[in-house]
């Protein structure tokens, strides 16, 4: 018998066991098949072309599924791989040589992934054209959406998963040729013991977390990221320990309490899951952080998506903004206005000077506006979101849209050249105008503006035209007329055009973020019910021993009940409180209500959540009865 | 009243028959022991008797309760409330402490906390494992865990304690021990003790013995004497139902 006949034979005999791998397959390709197809579609690629956020965000979200398949698969051939040592020792024990095990278990991979491979592409094929319609009704586009099923995206899922295959079946053979029989016969291992934790580690990891907390609120919004790289390793570490000393101080305390503990199926459920604990820290600290990564990227996603025009508008108070530096143009744009004069509600020239800048405290700063301020008093009248302010000599409004922490620098003296320093009365984050200029901006007294324009070189002084229309975010038309006119350098900032751009980009981040987000959901709900499975196989003899003892179904399924629930409520509770963290701080710096659509979305998480809760209490209460 | 009857018991796997036609009865405080060649139904008998098994035909009447028409919610509710159990292989759970273990039945039952306490500390120094009440098993010798098996049959006082082979995973001093306390309980405290055992050795700790062969009782020893000459009483015994009892100690 040759090992590819005899990986055959496998293949046909075994094909329960081999079904959850190869579907866990199956699937893996075909959401990367789906992923691509409805990427290379062709009205997804024009607007890829025109959109640059949105080629960047098909990009990197290509490459995560393909690492998300990857990991899945991997995952699933090594389970796999696991639950058949005793079936591969066999095969040692009958006298068959390490080379013709492992080519029979290459043969069988192989296999098994060329059939994936198919099913996955066609499956994917098929739904492809569902997807593509659900992105492109998200992104708004105005598109009937043909067949997608395109040869780059066969090719690239072909490429990819062969490769993955080859990676898997090569594993298998290289497991085979290092596995002796003794270890082989005895693969079963108790790995966990009695948790002890320390309650200096259990207070250190609310000390992390709270630090992490702190940092991510009180960091101002363009040190944001920088700041990131400590907030991150916070978190995880933080949640590691949580689970690994906090919980198990609890329990232990709880455990403790006999009066607590001697009460019907208390003392099994909490000792099981004592018991269990630290062999899960991981499992468990892996998802709470999976779970805040999909809630905090749909959450925001959802919420930028639906706050879209607000979004858009508070970037862009005004319809058109653009700096008059070539006359020409700007006359063609008087010209290209004509026909709307009865649409427009407010239009004027405005003006600033550039300079550097120094805040004691706060430092110095590379360039900041300088406006004054009567014209701030008359944009402010139209955009609405400010009051109107009077300034005597020495005083300054400070704007600083990217800064979160408001009122940090009132008080604080603005050392602006050629000026005698000034003292900032107030701030504020909100915009003055569209966003190509949205730095620093002190708003001073007209007389000393004055003062700065007489003294200023030519190319830091900047003039614009702002344009306020009605129907403001569809003047789509009139904005690409004026793009054509406008050279680069006049930075024409188009509230409409953005609005497109925006609303493409959302509903792209919203496609993906849902998308990735149910994998991430998926792979959550099925490491915890599989963990669990594996959990319940050695169980199954404590359970045993509780029914001889006397102890009632009812009693059974309450005690599984109870330590699935603990089990499954735990890491879904700190990710909802760390994501909801997360969210509220998002929300802050996109002046969005992003917490409030979260909620949702968290909602829908728990609940789909809830449902792999009931699912593996009724497989596992069905391991135990059997 | 007998506290156990059995009358007419047969039970049938297809076409084997395990148990044809057996018939017994217990009383209050005795210390019962059952034996019999591999494969002539002692295991099959207790565990018919133990309610984890149904017989095919007749009846167990067990402290006024026909045991054979109770439904399995009311079995495992009986089977809590008036048996206890000891197996060859302990059944401890290793997530336990001994402490733990030996309060369980109490706990499913939801008895009050400190009585139960009390209780376990009370059997724990009847049975030597005052010492050992906050280890967990995997720390203690075979002897000590079916010590603190016994310990759990006994918390709730029982209607009568099911032995299965209990010494048949231990070395011959633990074998002794576990053997002297099931017995000491038997007098002290009055407990009803049915054992399953193929050795003669442990036989010999029983007040009463009754062999079985091929499904069916084949005959019964009661001590009289000292426990030296009825292990031989049993030694003769065995010989005459011969079949596979090389094992026999």
């Amino acid at each position: 018998m040759t090992p590819a006949s005899l990986a055959r034979r496998n293949v046909r005999q075994n094909l329960k066991n081999f079904l959850l791998y190869f579907v866990a397959a199956v699937f893996a390709v075909f959401v990367f098949n789906v992923f691509t197809s409805v990427f290379f579609t062709a009205e997804i690629q024009t607007v890829a072309e025109k959109n640059s956020n949105v080629r960047a965000a098909m990009q990197v979200s290509a490459v995560m599924v393909a690492l998300f398949a990857a990991m899945f698969i991997w995952y699933s051939s090594s389970v796999f791989l696991k639950a058949r040592n005793k079936e591969l020792g066999l095969y040692l024990l009958l006298g068959l040589r390490h080379r013709e095990i492992g080519w029979m278990l290459f043969y069988e991979n192989m296999m098994l992934g060329a059939a994936a491979v198919t099913l996955g592409t066609v499956l994917g094929s098929l739904f492809a054209k569902l997807f593509a319609m659900l992105l492109v009704r998200l992104m708004g586009i105005d598109a009937i959406v043909g067949l997608v099923i395109s040869v780059e995206s066969v090719l690239a899922t072909v490429g990819v998963f062969a490769l993955l295959f080859l990676l898997v079946s090569l594993r298998g053979v290289r497991t085979v040729y290092r596995m002796e029989l003794v270890d082989l016969l005895h693969a079963a291992q108790k790995g966990e013991r009695q948790p002890r934790a320390s309650v200096l580690a259990g207070l250190l990891s609310l000390v992390l977390i709270g630090a992490a907390y702190w940092i991510l609120m009180t960091t101002s919004t363009d040190k944001f990221l920088a700041n990131l790289l400590y907030i991150v390793p916070l978190m995880i570490v933080g949640t590691y320990l949580f689970f690994r000393s906090l919980i198990v101080l609890v329990l232990n305390r709880a455990r403790n309490k006999r009066g607590f503990l001697y009460k019907g199926v208390n003392l099994i459920s909490l000792s099981h899951l004592l018991f269990r604990i630290r062999g899960n820290t991981l499992m468990l600290t892996t998802i709470t952080l999976l779970t805040v990564m999909t809630l905090t990227a749909v959450g925001g996603a959802y919420g930028t998506y639906r706050s879209t025009e607000s979004g858009v508008l508070e970037r862009m108070p005004f319809t058109f903004m653009y700096r008059h530096v070539d006359p020409v143009a700007s006359a063609q744009a008087e010209e290209l206005f004509k026909p709307y004069q009865a649409d427009i509600t407010f239009q004027a020239d405005v003006d600033w000077v550039q300079v550097p800048y120094e805040l004691k405290p706060g430092g110095p700063g590379q360039s900041a506006n300088v406006i004054s301020v009567s014209t701030y008093n008359e944009l402010v009248q139209v955009v609405g979101r400010m009051e109107p302010v009077n300034l005597r000599g020495g005083e300054t409004l400070l704007l600083q849209p990217l800064h979160l922490k408001r009122g940090a620098s009132t008080g604080a003296q603005a050392l602006l050249p050629n000026a005698a320093p000034l003292q900032v009365i107030a701030e504020s984050s909100e915009r003055l105008w569209n966003e190509f200029s949205t730095w620093t901006t002190f708003v001073v007294q007209d007389e000393l503006y004055a003062q700065f324009e007489a003294v200023a070189q030519t190319a830091m002084k900047r003039t614009a035209r702002v344009v306020q229309m009605t129907d403001s975010l569809h003047r789509l038309t009139l904005s690409e007329q004026l793009q054509a006119v406008m050279p680069q350098m006049a930075w024409l900032d188009s509230q409409p055009q953005k609005y497109e751009e925006a609303y493409q980009t959302n509903g792209m981040m919203i496609f993906i973020g849902g998308f990735i987000g149910s994998l991430f959901l998926l792979a959550t709900g099925s490491i915890l019910y599989f963990k669990q499975l594996m959990d319940a196989q050695e169980d199954r003899p404590r359970y045993a021993v509780l029914q001889k003892i006397g102890m009632n179904r009812r009693e059974v399924r309450m005690a599984v009940q109870k330590q699935l629930g603990l089990l499954f409520a735990l890491p879904v509770l700190v990710a909802l409180v760390h994501s909801s963290i997360v969210l509220t701080r998002f929300g802050e710096m996109a002046k969005q209500p992003l917490l409030g659509y979260g909620t949702i979305v968290m909602f829908v998480y728990v609940l789909v959540y809830a449902g792999f809760y009931r699912m593996t209490v009724r497989s596992f209460t069905g391991v135990m009865e059997r | 009243m007998s506290l156990l009857t059995v009358s007419h018991i047969k039970k049938a796997y297809g076409a084997t028959h395990v148990l044809q036609d057996i018939t017994l009865t217990i009383e209050r405080g005795e210390f019962v022991g059952i034996m019999g060649p591999s494969g002539a139904g002692k295991s099959t008998l207790l565990n018919v008797i133990a309610t984890i098994d149904k017989p095919t035909a007749g009846s167990i009447v067990i402290d006024g309760d026909e045991i054979t028409a109770l439904k399995r919610d009311q079995l495992a509710e009986f089977r809590r409330r008036k048996l206890g159990f000891v197996f060859q292989d302990y059944n401890l759970l290793d997530t336990l402490t001994v402490r733990e273990n030996i309060v369980l039945p109490l706990a499913l039952m939801k008895h009050d906390a400190k009585e139960a306490e009390r209780q376990a500390t009370h059997l724990a120094g009847m049975l030597g494992l005052t010492q050992l009440l906050d280890k967990y098993p995997v720390q203690l010798s075979g002897g000590q865990r079916q010590r603190t098996a016994v310990a759990r049959a006994m918390i709730t006082n029982p209607s009568v304690v099911l032995a299965d082979e209990p010494t048949g995973a231990l070395d011959s001093k633990s074998s002794r021990d576990v053997l002297q306390c099931l017995s000491e309980l038997n007098e002290r405290e009055g407990a009803t003790i049915l054992m399953v055992t193929h050795d003669a050795f442990a036989a010999s700790f029983c007040k009463r013995i009754l062999f079985i062969k091929d499904g069916q009782l084949f005959t019964q020893l009661v001590r009289s004497g000292d426990r030296k000459a009825f292990f031989n009483q049993i030694i003769d015994v065995l010989q005459v139902l011969g079949g596979d009892l090389n094992d026999a100690r």
